[in-house]
């Protein structure tokens, strides 16, 4: 073997090693990168379990809290378990440790009337677990109007200690809308299980809102609670866009009331449907995308049929391929 | 020009496309080929996981916030978009220009295109925090908003590109359906299923031909759009850095450049691993394809000076700040080596016989590529920290991207060089019918002896 082709396969080895090897780092980089990242991901999780374990859990004190939500009837428990650190109070998150949830008794579920344990939660990394009642499971408990919920984290020995009771009462809201002439009004009527009927539950805070987007919009006056009838009253803003559909989506809401818990009722109420096109700003730039100005509309619809008709014309080229394959034809052949 | 054409006589004739048969087949890759797959694959993969984790958790993994809302996804996307107008540069500018030296290279700069504007598509997405909101652009979009006529511009793109390196693919296509023999059924069957049942017949070869014509009329305007509407996704919003009806020809100045880059790039390495492609990837390609260099490097000067030079000769306002930034502050290192490293000295070392050689000419391309994409990084990022707002606190003007961000964006480069690798291993990369009418032999030829050849 003469001198230069030991000296090229000597490279070319080299040049194989140093592949390999700056490969292997480079994999080894990004796999030290994914840990790191996990690691990033579950230091919350890791850091409680830990801090615990090393004998701290005494030191710590942790807090439950448990909340019923009647949206429009259908029944929500939320729980949210709280620890102080550095004088401050967090959340704790995702918790391996579920917490049972139990109506009226801690006992084993009874099937006939739907008492005892109810379900099992987990907090998400909100710290929040929230238990909705099937419709199933509000038949089971229909002959019920008062409910205590307890919440106990029994299987987890840091945690076992920790747990909540609260009782609510059934209540109920109704809203009723008058649109009359330029005045709007809603009443929202809020009553409560009591002696075999609802009845009306006077002077407790009711909020009227609209609900937007992204949060609840308040409207009436501030701060108003019911009267004798359980009744409370709010003028809508007239300049209040409704949605798409011309319809406003109303809000009455309890919010968290020692008997009652949150109650809430929305209703949707007619309301005026924008115009597509705004005829006060007229078809601009700034505009939404129906107002945009008609040239620019007419010049793009016409380049994108131009390019995409040519595109749909060339993909017919190639079902014209595939059919000529079909003819009879061997290479060559013209 | 006409270099590569001879006359041929028949006999000869087929003997070569026999020839080119055998030497452009695809082949199983080696060690260093599948490593390098392995390589790009975990790299991908890595993006992948730490987009799984961006969807869980939200943008907050990155290091945008309200102000700073561009970073390097943005920049890669810039990237990706530029490197992407190489399809239409070398495609279809050098085939209306009829010049006769680009078929081995056509195909090459195709799955670039395709690879990269597959993943310019897909970056905006990981962009967006709430990628299944995507549809509501498309219901609910402005057609007045650049960011609009850019998605409808990607999208057109890529179908034009797509169907640029199908069309011309097909005969290729047939051909390893015909030819190779000891292959999984599932590779036999995605031949036969892409290959449409090509027959070779002329009239197959009209219909291509036919298509190719459209394509490079219709893909120029588009390939131009994409990234004049990329620059003006910029040049629209007002922040100091932006303000420039320079931004289109500038933007699209600079993507031929990268895109020459990364054609060059390709070839080297694929004469590297293929000793065979010797014979089509000349010494003369690199020469040529280096000219064309030193010309766009030449033109993207001309508009960096304009981009530059005119408003650091006012530096009035906030463009001052952030002139002074560039020329002199925290980012002057950047900025000065992009446009040393990433422009002058290619255009000198290539304005050299020698400096177009293979090699040199490889090492040109290469550090045009990697300043291309911190030149983009010097578009994007900089200007962000000049808010139109006042008083803010400090630390809202600053960005550095986190480590998931860093990964996601390297999983959508190895992504895109994942597409060419496998291009590479399952299809010829340079076209035999192509390259046999480049160099004289009869269409006649071509469609009775194409799929000819020893069976492998």
């Amino acid at each position: 073997m003469s001198f230069t082709n030991i000296c090229t396969k000597a490279m070319k080895n080299n040049l194989l090693i140093r592949t390999l090897t700056g490969n292997t780092i480079l994999i080894s980089l990004l796999v030290g990168a994914l840990i790191l990242s996990r690691k990033e991901a579950i230091a919350q999780g890791a850091k409680d379990s830990a801090s615990l374990l090393a004998g701290q859990a005494d030191k710590l004190s942790f807090t439950m809290y448990l909340s019923s939500i009647v949206s429009n009837g259908n029944r929500s428990v939320k729980v949210q378990v709280r620890r102080k650190e550095n004088k401050k109070t967090i959340s704790v998150v995702n918790l391996k440790s579920p917490i049972n949830l139990y109506l009226n008794e801690v006992k084993e579920n009874n099937p006939t009337d739907g008492t005892g344990w109810i379900s099992k939660l987990h907090l998400n990394h909100e710290g929040e677990g929230t238990f909705e009642f099937p419709s199933k499971f509000n038949k089971l408990t229909s002959g019920l109007h008062e409910y205590t919920f307890i919440a106990k984290m029994d299987s987890d020995l840091i945690y076992k200690d920790v747990e909540d009771e609260i009782t609510i009462s059934d209540a109920k809201i109704d809203i009723e809308y008058t649109g009359e002439d330029s005045i709007k009004t809603v009443t929202a009527t809020l009553s409560a299980w009591k002696d075999l009927a609802y009845v009306p539950v006077p002077e407790i805070e009711v909020k009227l809102g609209i609900k937007r987007t992204f949060n609840f919009l308040p409207f009436g006056d501030p701060g108003l609670s019911t009267d004798e009838n359980g009744e409370i009253f709010g003028e809508l803003p007239l300049d209040i866009p409704g949605n798409a559909n011309g319809t406003l989506t109303i809000v009455a809401r309890l919010e968290d009331d020692e008997t009652y818990g949150t109650v809430e009722a929305t209703a949707d109420i007619p309301w005026t449907v924008l115009p597509k096109i705004n005829p006060l700003r007229g078809r601009t730039l700034w505009s939404s995308g129906d107002n945009a100005p008609l040239l620019l509309v007419i010049s793009s619809v016409t380049i994108i049929v131009i390019i995409w008709g040519t595109i749909i014309y060339l993909i017919y080229l190639l079902f014209r391929i595939k059919r000529l394959s079909k003819a009879s034809y061997t290479y060559g052949q013209k | 020009m006409e270099k590569y054409k001879k006359e041929l006589n028949d006999a000869d004739a087929i003997e070569l496309l026999h020839q080119y048969n055998e030497d452009l087949l695809p082949r199983k890759f080696g060690i260093i080929g599948k490593t390098w797959t392995l390589f790009l694959f975990i790299g991908f993969l890595t993006g992948i996981y730490c987009y799984t984790n961006q969807l869980k958790q939200g943008l907050v993994i990155t290091g945008m916030r309200d102000f700073v809302f561009w970073g390097i996804y943005i920049s890669n996307f810039v990237f990706f978009v530029a490197i992407s107008l190489v399809g239409s540069l070398i495609t279809a500018i050098l085939y209306l220009l009829r010049i006769s030296w680009r078929a081995p290279i056509t195909r090459l700069s195709e799955v670039i295109a395709v690879a990269a504007i597959t993943f310019a598509g897909l970056i905006i997405i990981v962009d967006m925090g709430r990628p299944d909101r995507m549809v509501n652009m498309i219901l609910h979009g402005r057609i007045q908003s650049p960011i609009i006529w850019d998605v409808m511009v990607v999208a057109t793109y890529m179908m034009l590109s797509i169907l640029l390196l199908y069309f011309p693919l097909l005969p290729g296509i047939a051909f390893c359906r015909d030819r190779l023999n000891g292959i999984p059924k599932w590779q036999k069957r995605m031949y036969s299923f892409l290959s449409l049942g090509w027959k070779n017949s002329p009239e197959q070869y009209k219909i291509v031909k036919k298509a190719i014509t459209i394509l490079s009329i219709t893909i120029i305007p588009v390939a131009l759009c994409i990234h004049t509407v990329t620059s003006w996704l910029f040049a629209s919003t007002y922040r100091p850095g932006w303000d420039s009806t320079n931004f289109g020809a500038y933007f699209v100045s600079g993507a031929f450049l990268v895109g020459s880059g990364g054609v060059i790039a390709g070839m080297y390495l694929l004469r590297r691993f293929y000793p065979a492609y010797d014979k089509y990837l000349t010494d003369d390609h690199f020469d040529r394809m280096a000219k064309l260099m030193v010309l766009l490097a030449m033109v993207y000067a001309y508009f960096s000076i304009n981009e530059y030079l005119i408003p650091a000769y006012k530096m009035k306002g906030e463009d001052s700040e952030h002139l002074n930034e560039l020329f002199t502050g925290y980012y002057a290192p950047m900025f000065w080596s992009v446009q040393i490293f990433g422009m002058i000295v290619p255009m000198i070392v290539l304005l050299f016989k020698n400096g177009r050689k293979p090699l040199p000419t490889f090492i040109m391309a290469v550090l045009v590529i990697i300043c291309a994409w911190f030149k983009r990084y010097l578009i994007v990022i900089p200007t962000m920290s000049f808010l139109p707002v006042q008083e803010i606190p400090e630390a809202w003007k600053h960005y550095s991207p986190t480590l998931q961000e860093w990964l996601i964006t390297g999983g959508s480069l190895a992504g895109a060089l994942l597409i060419i690798t496998l291009f590479v291993r399952f299809f010829p990369i340079i076209s035999v019918w192509e390259i046999a009418e480049e160099r004289g032999i009869s269409e006649g030829v071509i469609y009775k002896h194409m799929h000819e050849g020893n069976e492998k």
